[in-house]
């Protein structure tokens, strides 16, 4: 091919209006195709695990054969902290991990329980664990509307009819923005996880390796190995939240945790509210123990007056090799966690309801 | 407003939409497309508006004082001022610091302080391209080739024609100012060659260059750190960055101007595949290297007073036409090395008798030798274009060998990824020696073709994206 020196020119391209016409057509076409392959293969090959952990827990609830008794909700704290297998032998119950992460909030805690009384029946039990900025961070829109982008991403990945977040409780009011947000998310995800996108053109070694690392076990536990580094910087980002902030339930928090109290008391079955696991160099902190003491008396005054609705109030410390935030444990320490946990309902538990419950 | 952005998504269906409304009606078409054209310009700052209408205004009265004289002296002293007064707009903007900081430098060298009094001047985007485009009008009306526009409207939309005004191709007043003055006919031929250049335009400036730009980044500010196939790599992606950048934008531009009816002449030609010096800059830019052709080189002489005049007119055209890309000591060295390599094939080639084998497996290989030098040539010019200072330009040369370290197999896998289908393609159509053979494809093919580009440029595309590269000039 490269013989001779060949003149490059733009020689005319003749075309009819009929021949346009259907290379547009098929361009659209072909557009939407693309869009919707890579809208499934994202499902599984996303590197995203924000995105991957809302959808997977999501379809984790959608799709149960035999509904769990008991389910653990809250964010990632929770999601890699209880262990549902160490939970059930405790307390001889069954039950499923759908913690998701912070950027969820509370909201996602009513959502889900919402989805589950009403596809499959009330529950025996629910456990609400958040670490404690997600119990603060309000929605930033006030008066019924949120602004917040990432509630709204992760807000898509819920495989639930559009509209559903209007329909359920707390019902929400989402800006035009957030409403973009989440079509994109949907309907686009070409344009929304364009950051994957280009994680796997660019370095798609990392991208598959990335996925291979994430585990999740049947139950909805993900297991995560210890990185100390990582936790004692993040403790610092912690401390420095805490000697800023005074402790106060966001609104939309509040307003989910009234939806779940009500759920709790018309199907008669036991809320409890737990603190996530904390590492021990920062619970020693004179700031981070002023902050969790309001944190004590605000959560309390809440959930007080409403016999189903039990608010454990302790923290489990765990030392810095155990941790891999500060407020994230270990695979290990998540067995001692839980069974702390586990501990803990067991004692506010009635004697009859002891040892009741189905196992798998 | 760069056309990878949302608001110039909507800026153009805007306009568009009303310069078809528009169709029976030239003068109000070419009104619109003014007011468009200004504010194209004056989105990035309006104050850059003032530069361009006096530049509009000059070239204009120049052109229509010079046809109007019948004396050859007269007409010399209006292109003459015509001239100054555009290089001195262009001069002040772009080259007034990096000279006072020159000055100041040579001054402390013979023992004399000065501090150089720099104005941080902003450069106007574009400056360089309608400056030239307007040069070339005064002087192709005193030359004869074209007639001066009827009207201010005309003579100021052919200078500001936003799809070509920042970027260029830098056009000829004998091409689209009769473009302009006559009505124009949308063909569907135009549409279809059009999509095919808006598609492939975004598709190289937005995945291939933008996505090759932090691999080229990294290398180029971390230079000292790497070694080896590491350097290379970063080498041949700024060397794909920069065609990208510049075709892409040059494709995009063309793509718009033709859905308008416009023909804008084509920029480059495969220049990769060239294999002299000559035949790169028949490839390369060619707005730019016709410019300097016809308006320095031959009114320099040319190649008409023997061997050693040719010579020194190439380097003086191509130290200009360095100096034409910003007023930095790289780009002047730039030019100085391609004059070089202009001048060093043209006395080999006068010495040595070639004899390329005729055809076969033979001259195949022969040719694509051929390819390879000039491109291996070209590659270290764009070091010597990108590099900051002289150690670095040894530094980065020096260092290149087939040292393999952490990182490297990724940065690798970015340039195949993104570099490897762009070759794949542009060797088709070297072979097929057409640059708009994908839109002769079956609909069928070229549809599904749109459809994945697109899907590219949605997915892949930086978001908070690069400026295009040639705005700086």
């Amino acid at each position: 091919m490269f013989a001779r020196a060949r003149p490059t020119e733009e020689l005319p391209a003749p075309a009819r209006p009929a021949r346009v016409a259907l290379i547009v057509a098929l361009t659209l076409l072909s557009f939407a195709v693309v869009n919707f392959a890579i809208g499934r293969a994202l499902r599984h090959y996303t590197t995203n695990l924000g995105y991957y952990l809302i959808a997977y827990k999501w379809r984790l609830l959608l799709e149960q054969d035999e509904p769990a008794s008991w389910l653990i909700l809250g964010d990632s704290t929770c999601n890699q902290g209880v262990d549902p297998d160490v939970f059930d032998r405790s307390l001889r119950v069954s039950s499923l991990n759908l913690c998701t992460n912070a950027s969820m909030q509370v909201l996602n805690d009513a959502w889900m329980l919402q989805e589950h009384v009403d596809r499959f029946g009330p529950p025996e039990g629910v456990v609400v664990i958040h670490t404690h900025d997600a119990w603060a961070t309000n929605l930033g829109g006030g008066g019924g509307s949120i602004r917040r982008g990432p509630l709204a991403a992760g807000m898509a990945q819920i495989p639930l009819p559009w509209g559903f977040w209007e329909r359920t409780a707390p019902g929400l009011d989402l800006s035009a923005e957030d409403e973009r947000l989440v079509f994109l998310g949907r309907y686009a995800p070409v344009y929304a996880q364009n950051r994957t996108l280009r994680t796997w053109a660019r370095n798609p070694t990392g991208a598959a390796a990335r996925v291979r690392r994430r585990r999740f076990e049947a139950n909805g536990f993900m297991p995560r190995e210890a990185s100390p580094g990582r936790a004692r910087g993040d403790a610092g980002n912690h401390l420095k939240y805490v000697k800023r902030h005074r402790f106060r339930v966001a609104p939309w928090s509040r307003k989910a945790l009234t939806a779940m109290e009500d759920l709790a008391k018309r199907h008669r079955f036991p809320l409890y509210i737990a603190h996530s696991p904390i590492v021990s160099t920062l619970e020693k902190q004179p700031a981070f123990r002023r902050y969790a003491h309001g944190m004590s008396e605000e959560l309390e005054r809440l959930t007080r007056g409403n016999e189903y609705v039990h608010y454990l109030d302790y923290w489990v410390t765990f030392p810095t090799k155990d941790m891999d935030q500060a407020d994230h444990v270990s695979w290990k320490a998540a067995v001692k966690f839980t069974q702390e946990l586990a501990r803990s309902i067991q004692r506010t538990r009635p004697s009859e309801a002891k040892g009741r419950g189905r196992s798998k | 407003m760069e056309f990878n952005s949302l608001a110039f998504l909507a800026f153009f269906a805007v306009v568009y939409g009303v310069y078809l409304g528009l169709a029976r009606h030239l003068r109000l078409q070419n009104a619109w497309l003014l007011v468009a054209s200004l504010f194209f310009y004056g989105y990035w700052d309006y104050r850059f508006l003032v530069l361009i209408l006096f530049t509009i205004g000059v070239s204009h009265f120049a052109a229509r004082a010079v046809h109007a004289s019948a004396a050859e002296r007269t007409r010399r002293r209006w292109v003459a001022g015509a001239v100054v007064a555009n290089l001195a707009v262009l001069g002040f903007f772009k080259y007034y610091d990096f000279f006072s900081e020159s000055a100041a430098a040579l001054l402390e060298a013979f023992g004399m302080r000065a501090d150089p009094f720099t104005l941080q001047v902003v450069l106007p985007v574009g400056i360089s391209f309608y400056t030239f485009q307007a040069l070339s009008y005064v002087v192709d009306v005193k030359r004869g080739r074209v007639a001066p526009a009827r009207s201010v409207t005309e003579a100021a939309l052919f200078i500001s024609f936003f799809p070509q005004l920042v970027a260029g191709p830098i056009e000829r007043a004998q091409s689209l100012l009769p473009q302009i003055t006559s009505p124009r006919k949308l063909g569907w031929n135009a549409v279809n060659e059009g999509l095919y250049l808006i598609f492939a335009g975004y598709f190289k400036k937005v995945v291939i260059a933008d996505n090759l730009a932090l691999t080229a980044n990294h290398v180029f500010s971390e230079y000292q750190k790497l070694e080896g196939v590491d350097l290379l790599v970063g080498i041949l992606a700024f060397t794909l960055q920069i065609y990208c950048d510049f075709s892409g934008y040059s494709d995009i531009a063309r793509g718009l101007a033709k859905l308008m009816g416009f023909e804008l002449m084509v920029n480059f030609r495969l220049p990769y595949f060239a294999r002299t010096p000559s035949e790169f800059w028949q490839r390369w830019h060619i707005s730019l290297s016709t410019w300097l052709r016809d308006y320095l080189y031959v009114p320099l002489g040319g190649n008409r007073g023997g061997a050693g005049k040719t010579y020194r007119n190439l380097l003086l055209t191509m130290l200009l036409g360095g100096l034409w890309h910003g007023a930095a000591y790289n780009f002047l060295l730039w030019g100085a090395y391609h004059g070089a390599i202009l001048v060093a094939y043209r006395a080999v080639g006068q010495r040595v008798a070639w004899r390329p084998p005729p055809s076969g497996l033979l001259a195949s290989a022969f040719g694509a030798g051929q390819i390879a030098v000039m491109f291996t040539l070209t590659i270290i010019g764009w070091v010597i274009f990108r590099a900051g200072s002289l150690e670095q330009i040894g530094a980065m040369l020096a260092g290149l060998d087939f040292g393999w370290a952490k990182g490297t197999g990724k940065r690798v896998n970015q340039l195949l990824m993104f570099g490897l289908p762009l070759f794949l393609v542009q060797a088709w159509q070297y072979e097929r020696g057409d640059l708009l053979a994908a839109p002769k494809l079956p609909p069928w093919v070229v549809g599904p073709l749109y459809g994945c580009m697109l899907a590219g440029i949605v997915a892949l595309a930086t978001r908070k994206s690069f400026e295009f590269i040639y705005f700086q000039f």
